[in-house]
């Protein structure tokens, strides 16, 4: 991978820490791990990557323990609700 | 009328065509013993089914064969189901089997064996088409009765396992005449949302009339044709329906349906904990990589260490100066040991060679001691010198001295000069 691309994976997993979803924070956290376990990073973008996987990990167990099942009825002659 | 003689090819053409449009021959149920089997080696069934009265020559080809649950069998009764076609050639009539069943059933089940066979053929039921239920789904569809004991064990378990997806519930009857359509339209309605990663189809328990539904081909075409993995959960664990064999998944119960649906939300947990642990062991690992790398540099900078070449120059110094030394004194005793040879042989040379001088020179001694001055003196001769050192050679030596030395054997007379004569050659 080349520096570009690590640059551009370590924004995007800045941004899934931001706002992403449980899924996209696990793909994230597996994403980090491959990261780091390629071992083609600089010892300043390891830290900065596996500070941006510790934070996917803490965010990941936050949304589980926090999750309350949405229920909705699908109304065939209203709309579709905004899911 | 008369009728013009027709030929047998024509006339068993004819009777043909009118089995053809006929609509009890083309699709009956006939029940009765089966006797006289022969299967061919191509997979090909020959056989008759008879009663007391009368017997049907019958026949199920390899294609069909290949669909059954059961195969013709000598001796045992079946009901057949098949058309009625003419075998041209031999001028016989019979039965073409689609559908072989034991006796004993019932309409409903024959007709859903036939249809079961049918959709078979089709493809509807083909293993390769299954697709894998996603494993975080985000929206979870459901199609079932709203107010029945299935929705609620669905949401029940759902939120015990995977509280962060949504569930979807698309309400239908789920028995009765207007059950099958109801359901095609509640999972059309689930589809057209176009929100829904997995979908549940599910019934509660009852009656194979109750489950009937579940057989009909609306309903199974429907989730054939669905565009998101179905899991169906229909009746209790002993059921098992057509929508059952054409969805993605087939689950025991509801509830099942519901834990095949979602992941556990403990081995969710449990996987960001070994993701957080994997992760800081990898750190450990790059730091530890890191210390390691710089250990080795450091040791390579150690061996570059000006202070560790000057030690290295100094001993190597040292070595070469004892090495220097060693070499001199070898050196030195090897020529003083050649000295001393050569002293030996110049000792021997000397003894041997100087022997003859010596004696020469012994003799030369002896000449020489007679010219010795002082024995001459000591023979009574003096040594005239002037005041200034001069030796006296003649007497003209003395012309204007006053005083002059007498040097003697054993010491100096101190004299005057009273007169001078010299001789006449002024030799004397």
């Amino acid at each position: 991978m080349t520096g570009v691309a690590i640059a551009q994976t370590q924004a995007d997993l800045e941004q899934i820490l931001a706002e992403g979803d449980f899924e996209r924070v696990l793909g994230g956290l597996e994403q980090a791990l491959e990261l780091l376990d390629g071992g083609a990073l600089t010892l300043d973008q390891t830290v900065a990557i596996y500070s941006i996987g510790v934070g996917l990990s803490r965010k990941a167990e936050a949304l589980l323990k926090a999750a309350e099942l949405q229920v909705a009825e699908l109304d065939m002659i209203v709309d579709i609700p905004d899911i | 009328m008369t009728r013009a003689p027709i030929s047998v090819g024509q006339l068993t053409s004819y009777i043909a065509e009118l089995f053809q449009y006929d609509d009890l021959l083309t699709d009956l149920w006939v029940d009765g013993e089966i006797t006289s089997v022969t299967a061919s080696r191509a997979g090909h069934y020959y056989f008759k089914l008879a009663d007391g009265n009368a017997s049907l020559s019958c026949v199920l080809f390899q294609g069909k064969a290949r669909q059954q649950t059961f195969l013709p069998e000598a001796g045992s009764q079946f009901i057949l189901h098949g058309n009625i076609g003419v075998y041209e050639s031999a001028g016989a009539y019979q039965l073409y089997v689609d559908v072989v069943q034991p006796t004993g059933l019932g309409l409903l089940a024959l007709e859903f064996a036939r249809l079961r066979i049918r959709l078979l053929e089709e493809g509807l039921f083909e293993p390769s088409r299954k697709r894998p239920i996603p494993t975080l789904p985000r929206v979870i569809g459901v199609v079932t009765s709203k107010d029945g004991a299935v929705w609620h064990d669905i949401q029940t378990v759902v939120a015990r396992r995977y509280p962060l997806t949504r569930l979807l519930l698309s309400p239908t009857l789920v028995q009765g005449a207007e059950a099958p359509q109801g359901i095609v339209n509640a999972l059309q309605s689930l589809l057209a949302a176009n929100v829904c990663d997995v979908i549940i189809l599910s019934r509660g328990g009852g009656s194979a009339e109750d489950l009937a539904a579940f057989n009909d081909e609306r309903v199974v075409r429907a989730v054939f044709a669905s565009s998101v993995p179905v899991i169906s959960a229909i009746g209790h664990e002993t059921d098992w329906t057509l929508c059952d064999e054409v969805a993605d998944v087939r689950a025991a119960t509801p509830s099942a349906a519901a834990e095949m649906a979602t992941p556990a939300i403990e081995d969710l947990l449990a996987v960001v904990e070994a993701t957080r642990i994997e992760l800081m062991a990898m750190m450990r690992r790059v730091i530890q990589a890191s210390a390691d790398e710089i250990s080795r540099q450091g040791g390579v900078m150690k061996q570059h260490d000006p202070r560790r070449r000057i030690l290295a120059a100094r001993s190597s110094l040292d070595h070469d100066r004892q090495r220097l030394r060693l070499l001199h004194e070898r050196a030195w005793v090897h020529r003083q040991h050649a000295v001393e040879t050569i002293s030996r042989q110049v000792q021997y040379a000397g003894m041997t060679c100087l022997q003859p001088s010596q004696l020469a020179y012994t003799a030369i001694t002896s000449q020489l001691r007679a010219f010795d001055p002082l024995r001459t003196l000591a023979r009574g001769y003096a040594v005239l010198e002037t005041q200034d050192g001069k030796r006296v050679r003649r007497a003209a030596d003395l012309q204007g001295e006053r005083f002059f030395d007498a040097r003697l054997f054993d010491g100096v007379a101190h004299a005057s000069l009273e007169s001078l004569t010299l001789s006449q050659d002024g030799k004397q």
